[in-house]
């Protein structure tokens, strides 16, 4: 058996399955891994482990299994010369079941309002049943005219430094601030939120915070919730297309070459199938850091299957329009797993949603459970792919904001965000008619 | 059939204990606690007074994990795999039966001299026996058993050959099926049974003579025949050797 390749062509699949094990297989990998020392492993992540999925997928082998053969590795790399380290990755951790968002009520502000010496934008607020979300962007300078969110900018600093404003809503709530986070960039403005303690009335229709009024708007962007069967195929085809929609923890595009050398190994894949001629043209036009680098465009997408033909037809474009819309869309649980999209902001190089999920599914997975991929279409008939830009993490769920390529057809008048999860996705619709420049 | 031991050479290890500097010597496929003459006495005495001797704890560690098929997975593959284990300074993820286990074992092979190698020779051994003999752990073992003898012929292969890419695709036969080692377009088939790690690997004598040993027998543990094969892999040739 020979992990680096040997797909055992002109024999009879069950002949393949019968004699396949998946552990030898996944340890005279990890012993070439040792013995290659160009092909290092992550610091706290093993090159085994993509394979090891691949097989978990396939039914070869139980996901505790592989782990045990990947941690045997694990241990085994840590102890070679200059290799220092973690002896144990120790077993990725499971979603979690249960619990879910707070369902909530957005409503815009998009009003300056004087914090020490500056100005500063209330965007939103969420109202929830005991409480809320008020979210604002501050400029560090004075922002010039018609300045506009910028896309891809990241928060460093907290506006309320000396003590949280005083906040008292039209039907006389008077609520407290639970807690403050913000951010900068070296654009030079914050973005953060207030955590708000207190009832506020359904019917308030303003706020007055530390003395100044405030008005509160109802009209988010028009959008739709639904839950989605994702596309009947079978385990191996789902989590080979998954892999290629989410990228690797480094950001990398992931390398399906071994992962199908396992597959064909372990006859759970037939070289000449038509599902693994399509993988391989897709994979072949993939930018290899989507998220971290402006995709340049790639040849002809013709063959492509979709959604990836009209993902990568407008790879390199930076024709998006600049707008932000405010959303209000919460979607039902989906596979246990529930997502609440708050924002979108369009630029020219893409888009970026502010999102929240529940429970976290960034950064988790045990070897069994499909990575959640976060696509987006629009009524053009294009795709794009998301990823998280930025995120904070707790035990019961995430959010962040989640970066979206190519750019958005300026042309499209609604578009859906994708989450796609086990079986099912939820789909928040959002019509793109209403987004005028809100900021 | 000669003894698994025979033609690998004792060596020792320091331990300290009691406060002074002891041995532990290797020989004859046994460990032994050289400064202990009353081993017997000393560790009831120890027991009764809740304390724990070194040497015996070392003795112990060993005897327990000797028959381990991860020590195989952990140990050096050759000169070429040095392994730099500071026990004291490795971080475990998480706790329980198997950090203690994985904890007991890297102790063992962060031990001084040859006594690393002599404790994968063990391992070899005994495996190499249950796989002719039958046994129950056998099934779950296989894997790993597999992937040692992979790990050793890959590097050997590759040294000897002089070809650090070198693919190789493996067959673990049985100890009476025909020994195989073939170019291919694709790098080198090896059909060679585990025992080719303790009847060969462990004992140093895989490259001998700048040829490529896939068997070695011995009549008086002096004297011994070796199968031996040239880069070329197509001249099978005897060799007897006197290593004293």
């Amino acid at each position: 058996m020979n992990p680096a390749g040997g797909s055992g062509a002109g024999l009879p699949r069950w002949v393949l399955m019968v004699a396949f094990d998946a552990e030898t297989y996944l340890r005279l990998l990890g012993e070439r891994l040792l013995a290659d020392p160009d092909q290092d492993q992550h610091r706290h992540r093993s090159a085994l482990r993509d394979v090891a999925a691949a097989l978990v997928a396939a039914g070869t082998i139980g996901a505790e299994q592989a782990w045990r053969v990947i941690d045997d590795y694990a241990t085994a790399t840590r102890i070679r010369a200059d290799r220092p380290g973690f002896v144990h990755f120790g077993p990725p951790p499971r979603r979690r079941n249960g619990g879910g968002l707070v369902p909530r009520q957005t409503m815009v502000i998009e009003q300056e309002i004087p914090v020490g010496a500056g100005q500063l934008l209330l965007r939103d607020l969420a109202v929830t049943a005991d409480g809320g979300r008020l979210r604002y962007r501050q400029h560090l300078e004075a922002p010039s005219s018609g300045q506009r969110a910028r896309l891809f900018s990241r928060p460093v600093g907290f506006s309320w430094r000396v003590k949280p404003p005083e906040i008292v809503d039209s039907e006389g709530n008077r609520l407290v601030v639970r807690s403050g986070s913000g951010g900068g960039d070296g654009d030079g403005y914050v973005d953060g939120e207030l955590e708000l303690r207190g009832t506020i009335a359904p019917e308030a229709a303003w706020l007055e915070i530390d003395g100044t009024r405030v008005g509160l708007d109802r009209r988010t962007a028009r959008s739709e919730v639904r839950i989605d069967a994702l596309e009947d195929r079978s385990p191996v085809e789902r989590f080979l297309w998954r892999r290629l929609a989410v990228p690797e923890w480094s950001g990398l595009t992931t390398d399906l070459e071994p992962l199908i050398e396992a597959l064909l190994a372990a006859g759970a894949v037939d070289e000449g199938s038509r599902v693994l001629s399509d993988l391989r043209d897709v994979e072949a036009r993939m930018p290899r850091r989507p998220l971290h680098q402006r995709p340049l465009p790639g040849g002809s997408t013709r063959c492509l299957v979709e959604p990836w033909g009209s993902l990568l037809r407008r790879l390199g474009r930076d024709d998006g329009p600049d707008c932000t819309l405010v959303l209000d869309a919460l979607t039902p649980s989906c596979d246990g797993v529930q997502f609440a999209a708050n924002s979108i902001t369009s630029g020219p190089a893409g888009f970026e949603v502010e999102f929240e999920v529940a429970p976290n599914v960034l950064g988790v997975g045990a070897l069994d459970e499909l990575p959640v991929a976060w696509w987006a279409r629009d009524d053009r008939g294009n795709h794009y792919l998301g990823g998280p830009a930025d995120r904070s993490i707790s035990d019961n769920g995430a959010q962040g904001t989640m970066r979206y390529w190519p750019a958005l057809d300026p042309r499209a008048k609604r578009l859906d965000l994708l989450m796609c999860v086990d079986s099912y996705q939820a789909i928040v619709s959002v019509s793109l008619e209403s987004g005028e420049d809100s900021r | 059939m000669s003894d698994w031991w025979a033609g690998i050479p004792a060596t020792e290890a320091t331990v300290a204990c009691g406060g002074d500097i002891h041995t532990v010597r290797w020989e004859a496929g046994e460990l032994i606690a050289v400064d202990h003459d009353d081993a017997e006495g000393e560790v009831t005495l120890a027991v009764l007074a809740g304390e724990k001797i070194p040497c015996f704890e070392l003795l112990r560690t060993w005897s327990r994990r000797r028959d381990d098929p991860h020590v195989l997975t952990l140990a050096s593959r050759g000169t070429t795999d040095p392994l730099d284990i500071d026990v004291d300074q490795l971080r475990f993820d998480y706790s329980g039966p198997r950090r203690q286990t994985d904890e007991q074992t890297l102790r063992l092979l962060a031990t001084g001299g040859r006594l690393p190698d002599r404790l994968q020779a063990t391992t070899a051994a005994i495996w190499a026996r249950r796989l002719r003999t039958g046994h129950a752990a056998l099934k779950n073992a296989r894997p790993q058993l597999e992937a040692a003898l992979y790990g050793r012929a890959l590097r050997t292969l590759r040294v000897w050959l002089g070809e650090p890419r070198l693919a190789i695709e493996l067959t673990m036969i049985g100890p009476g099926e025909k020994r195989r080692i073939v170019r291919t377009s694709g790098g080198v088939d090896v059909s060679l049974p585990f025992s080719w790690l303790s009847d060969v690997w462990m004992r140093g004598l895989a490259v001998t003579f700048d040829r490529l040993c896939v068997a070695a027998e011995t009549t008086d543990e002096t004297a011994w025949t070796l199968h031996t094969l040239g880069p070329d892999l197509d001249d099978l040739t005897r060799l007897t050797i006197n290593p004293r």
